[in-house]
């Protein structure tokens, strides 16, 4: 008992003097190692925060003598690996400039500030409510340029127009920045004078709500389809914020009467916009002036006075089962909805000048509901989404993947964080805290915005 | 023991002669016992067999006390007696282990030369010694399980050699395994039952079971199509088992009869076969998928557009000629590209490169334009 | 006299025990294991360092690390409490999750403050939300708490001076109800939150317990001799 208690106090001898030694140079590697063996009388709260050194790799300028150099300490045992290293680069996650219509690989990885008018006419719908909080605490709007947005961009700028539009579809795993990429290149489209039809969250208007059933309407054009009533206006309001300064630009007329009632109609070559206030108005009609106004789009673009991207966030819910049942007590597909089926004849093969694009996404009651323990595993390949009758009436199409973080851009999202003030834990300052991190969100874009709250 | 009935049989031999002077040999005798036990007692080793007495016969020591030495346990009193060593330490490393252990026997720790530890600790105060498994000197688990020490490959051989009279020479046709397969591709199963109860028989006896491989029997691409079908199994190996009839011969007839019957069904033609559309197949084939339907009209439409552009190379679809009927189309490249790619998705499921393969499929089918090969 | 008596049953380490042979202290709290272990690393750097040839730790037995334990960069020993606290039927999953969320709406306020005020005052915010959770369980410990002494079949409430250890549970344990002291449909996480925002700014539920007790200690001063 006596010898190995002699030979325990010289280990915690060895210790002080190595962690004295240390507290000289100012790293903070043997500190926790003193606190947790030596001082373990009633410690109560004795807190291990080592000396508040900032490894931040931010934009303020680094000396070079400042490097952290490890003595050889020799004379009292072998040396400790340091652990702790410090980058002399100031952190480089921002473009050069904002504009979304300039980017080109070399900005892969990196973050664009987005105005606050565009954030609310493109970006922010559709998106996470967990991007929603940050932008508001951060006080700024950033979206990360990423490769398949690119990739697309590239195939819109280059693609030829003369021909039936192309179908391009994102997918990916849950989390990994679908929606994210489709609103960039929404809203590179409507900076270059594109007409934008966006729904930002398909899977939404297909969702359980618990709260009521949507307000719906048998329709008032076709027998045997339902209306979404507010949804429609709902959609009506967001399309006018995208488009409505393009459209006043633009004074495309309309090339047929529309009779909505005995009361009230539409006479020929007038303004789509009247179309649109109409609409907004009388939220009965509102579905059927959706579909009025699509087709006074297709001839416009036919025409080629416009170019039209059409972008729906969540593609394979066009053939899914809503949760509305009809008088039978059978539950309603989507493709019997009239709102939805406006939508769907944008994809077929009959005009030109446009080009759709889309993400392919498993709903929030797939992800909720999944049997896999960790909730990122939920399939996401393109044909289980679209299932056989999607694939069927969609092919051929491309599909894009959106793939996790790769190294760069998982730490270029860390060190924004760290510019934002929003990771504050010292370890996490370190090269090895952030990689702890990168480890802990398995480089996904989602999990690394919630981990990241807690360090 | 031996030696006092010993001198009793000669005293019963001598008996009629002189009745007085046997009981005085017996007397004698018994009296040189104790004097030959006392002189004896120190050189004698209790049990031994040296101590023998003039004849030749092995004298009986009665145990005396004193002569093991004893050791008191409260009331009771224990022989310090040295143990024997096992046996297995005075075992020779080249014995016949089939003479040691002939038959099935319980496991005997002492005759076992192996170091076995067989055993669970639950608790410290077990594991305080070396914290070991139990060894095997009085482990009732090492009893318990079955042991095969009467099956070592001597055991076998030598069974073998007496077995081997009665045994005629392995065919060589049939000397590997490919063999067997390819001579005796059906193996019919039946099992015997031993019953004990007022009757003998088993109602499990009358099983047949039919296993052989698909593979062996001649079939062409629809024949094989139906008999998946019909057995409702894509599997190679097949399986057919039958008790529906109360003697094993009827089962077993039955069994060939529903083999032949399946196998001429499946070459059958019927006319209703012609219905099947793309859900009836077990197989993806795009040749009846919408995918061919949508790739003839995109090409088509595609065509329409095309037609008003006479220079050829500046065409959406330079690769498509004139001619647009179905079978034209199916026999382009890309279009073949595609349909592999389409096959390949459906029928080995979906992972990174079947989907890039079809996107790049895609990509060529339409000719679609990206920067880094910009021609237009 | 009975303080002293309480002294006696706390838990008391192993180092103690280890370092006076001779002293012999009843524990009131089992353990599975005995003076023979050692403590198990729990750092990351004292886990890749090589061990020397002689080191203790090649000798001898060494204990498991707990599951609350870890390498990364969220360990902290008064989190940990608090979700120690929080844990009700052992559900640690769950009081983890609410404390991290609580601690996430602290430093969300903090750092949309940060962003909105001037260059003069983004020094004295403070952004680290274990640091606030620190400070403001420091403003919430009591400086006196009330005992319970029965005096000629009279019970009397005697203000004493608490141990380091009984004010930072109480701190706690009072962080923790004025956390759950809240309408039905605010969520626990984010009433949370805001109790240690208050308390780190002298305001709030706690801060409120704290001055309760100080009051009625205040009251009961007449019997202070008696302990």
């Amino acid at each position: 008992m006596k010898r190995s208690i002699i030979s325990y106090r010289s280990y915690c001898q060895l210790l002080r003097l190595w962690s004295s030694k240390s507290a000289r140079v100012g790293s903070s590697s043997v500190c926790c190692v003193k606190d947790n063996i030596v001082t373990s009388l009633p410690a109560c709260f004795q807190l291990t925060v080592p000396p508040g050194r900032s490894y931040c790799t931010s934009t303020e300028n680094v000396d070079e003598e400042e490097d952290v150099i490890e003595d050889d300490i020799d004379d009292v045992g072998p040396t400790i690996p340091v652990f702790q290293h410090r980058t002399n680069l100031p952190a480089k996650f921002r473009t050069q400039h904002d504009d979304p219509t300039k980017f080109s690989l070399e900005d892969v990885g990196l973050y664009y500030k987005v105005s606050p008018e565009d954030y609310k006419k493109y970006i922010q719908s559709g998106q996470w409510p967990g991007y929603k909080k940050q932008v508001k605490t951060f006080t700024e709007a950033t979206v990360m340029v990423r490769q398949p947005a690119l990739e697309v961009l590239d195939i819109i700028e280059n693609a030829n127009y003369d021909y039936p539009p192309l179908r391009l579809f994102f997918y990916g795993k849950v989390g990994t920045g679908k929606s994210m990429s489709l609103s960039h290149v929404v809203q590179h489209c409507g900076h270059q004078g594109m007409l934008t039809i966006h729904i930002p969250d398909f899977n939404e208007l297909i969702r359980h709500r618990t709260s009521g059933v949507r307000p719906h309407a048998p329709s008032e054009y076709t027998d045997g389809l339902i209306d979404y009533t507010d949804d429609a206006l709902n959609w009506l309001q967001y399309f006018k914020l995208q488009n409505e300064e393009l459209l006043k630009k633009l004074n495309i007329k309309t090339t047929k009467e529309y009779v909505w009632s005995a009361r009230d109609s539409t006479p020929v070559g007038s303004d789509i916009l009247d179309l649109l206030s109409f609409g907004l108005e009388r939220k009965k009609y509102s579905s059927d002036c959706i579909g009025a106004m699509f087709r006074e789009i297709k001839k416009a673009a036919n025409e080629k006075r416009v170019k039209v991207l059409v972008a729906i966030d969540g593609v394979n819910g066009l053939w899914k089962n809503t949760t509305i049942k009809d008088s039978e007590k059978k539950i309603i597909n989507a493709q019997k909805v009239s709102t939805i089926q406006h939508f769907h004849k944008l994809f077929e093969h009959n005009w030109s000048n446009g080009i759709c694009v889309g993400t392919l996404c498993p709903s929030v009651e797939a992800i909720n509901n999944t049997m896999y323990e960790n909730k990122m595993d939920v399939p996401y390949t393109p044909q289980y989404l679209l299932k056989k009758e999607g694939f069927d009436y969609m092919d051929p199409f491309v599909p894009i993947i959106v793939s996790e973080y790769n190294f760069k851009e998982a730490h270029n999202c860390i060190d924004y964080y760290i510019e934002r003030k929003w990771i504050q834990s010292p370890r996490s300052l370190t090269e090895s805290g952030k990689k702890e991190i990168m480890m802990l969100a398995n480089m996904n874009p989602l999990q690394l915005m919630t981990i990241s709250g807690r360090f | 023991m031996a030696a006092p009935m010993n001198s009793r049989c000669i005293s019963c031999y001598n008996y009629s002669l002189s009745h007085v002077i046997n009981s005085a040999k017996v007397l004698r005798s018994s009296s040189r016992l104790v004097s030959d036990a006392a002189s004896s007692r120190k050189d004698a080793v209790i049990g031994s067999t040296d101590d023998k007495d003039s004849k030749g016969f092995r004298r009986y020591q009665m145990k005396k006390f004193g002569d093991i030495p004893m050791e008191r346990k409260g009331s009771r009193f224990t022989a310090m007696v040295k143990p024997i060593a096992p046996r297995y330490t005075k075992m020779p490393v080249n014995q016949d282990w089939t003479n040691v252990w002939p038959t099935a026997q319980t496991f005997k720790w002492s005759v076992v030369p192996l170091p076995l530890k067989q055993g669970y600790l639950k608790n410290k105060m077990e594991a305080a010694g070396d914290g070991l498994p139990p060894q095997k000197r009085g482990n009732t688990e090492l009893i318990k399980i079955p042991n095969f020490l009467h099956l070592t490959p001597k055991h076998i051989e030598k069974h073998c050699k007496a077995i081997k009279k009665f045994c005629t020479e392995w065919p060589s046709e049939l000397d590997t395994v490919k063999d067997m397969d390819y001579h005796f591709p059906l193996e019919v199963i039946t099992e015997d039952y031993c019953f004990s109860s007022p009757s003998v028989r088993d109602p499990r006896a009358r099983t047949v079971t039919f296993k052989f491989k698909a593979s062996d029997l001649e079939m062409d691409s629809h024949a094989r199509d139906k008999w998946q079908k019909l057995l409702k199994s894509r599997d190679d190996k097949v399986t057919l088992k039958a008790d529906r009839c109360p003697l094993r011969k009827q089962n077993y007839d039955y069994l060939q009869y529903l083999l032949t019957a399946l196998y001429f069904e499946s070459w059958k033609v019927e006319p209703w076969e012609a219905e099947m559309t793309q859900e009836d197949m077990l197989d993806y084939s795009w040749d009846l998928s919408h995918s061919k339907t949508n790739v003839v009209n995109i090409i088509n439409k595609y065509r329409e557009k095309d037609q008003t552009i006479e220079d050829p190379t500046k065409r959406r679809l330079p690769y498509v000629s004139d001619d647009v009927s179905p079978d034209t189309v199916t026999s382009l490249e890309p279009v073949k590209e595609y349909k592999q790619s389409v096959e390949e998705l459906n029928m080995t499921g979906e992972n990174i490169t079947t989907i890039n393969n079809y996107k790049e499929s895609v990509l060529k089918l339409l000719n679609v334009q990206t920067k880094s090969n910009n021609s237009s | 006299m009975a303080a002293s008596m309480k002294n006696i049953f706390q838990p008391v380490s192993r180092l103690l025990l280890r370092k006076n042979p001779g002293l012999s202290v009843v524990c009131t709290r089992g353990s599975v294991y005995d003076q023979s272990y050692l403590e198990t690393s729990k750092t990351l750097e004292e886990i890749k360092r090589p061990l020397a040839e002689d080191d203790i730790r090649r000798f001898r037995k060494i204990k498991a690390a707990n599951t609350d334990d870890n390498t990364f960069a969220d360990s902290d020993v008064v989190v940990g409490k608090l979700i120690n606290m929080i844990t009700k039927c052992g559900r640690k999953e769950v009081a983890r999750d609410i404390v991290m969320k609580a601690l996430e709406y602290v430093k969300r306020v903090q750092v949309e403050k940060y962003h909105k005020a001037s260059d003069e005052e983004k020094t004295l915010i403070v952004l680290d939300p274990v640091k606030i959770l620190h400070q403001a369980i420091e403003n919430g410990k009591p400086l006196l708490i009330t005992c319970r002494v029965t005096m000629s079949g009279q019970k009397h409430l005697v203000p004493i001076a608490p141990s380091e250890r009984r004010q930072n549970f109480l701190s706690l344990k009072w962080l923790v109800s004025a956390g759950g002291d809240k309408p039905h449909r605010v969520r626990f996480h984010d009433k949370l939150g805001q109790e240690i925002l208050n308390a780190f700014n002298e305001e709030g539920g706690l801060i409120q317990r704290k001055q309760e007790m100080h009051k009625i200690c205040e009251a009961h001063k007449a019997y202070a001799h008696l302990k």
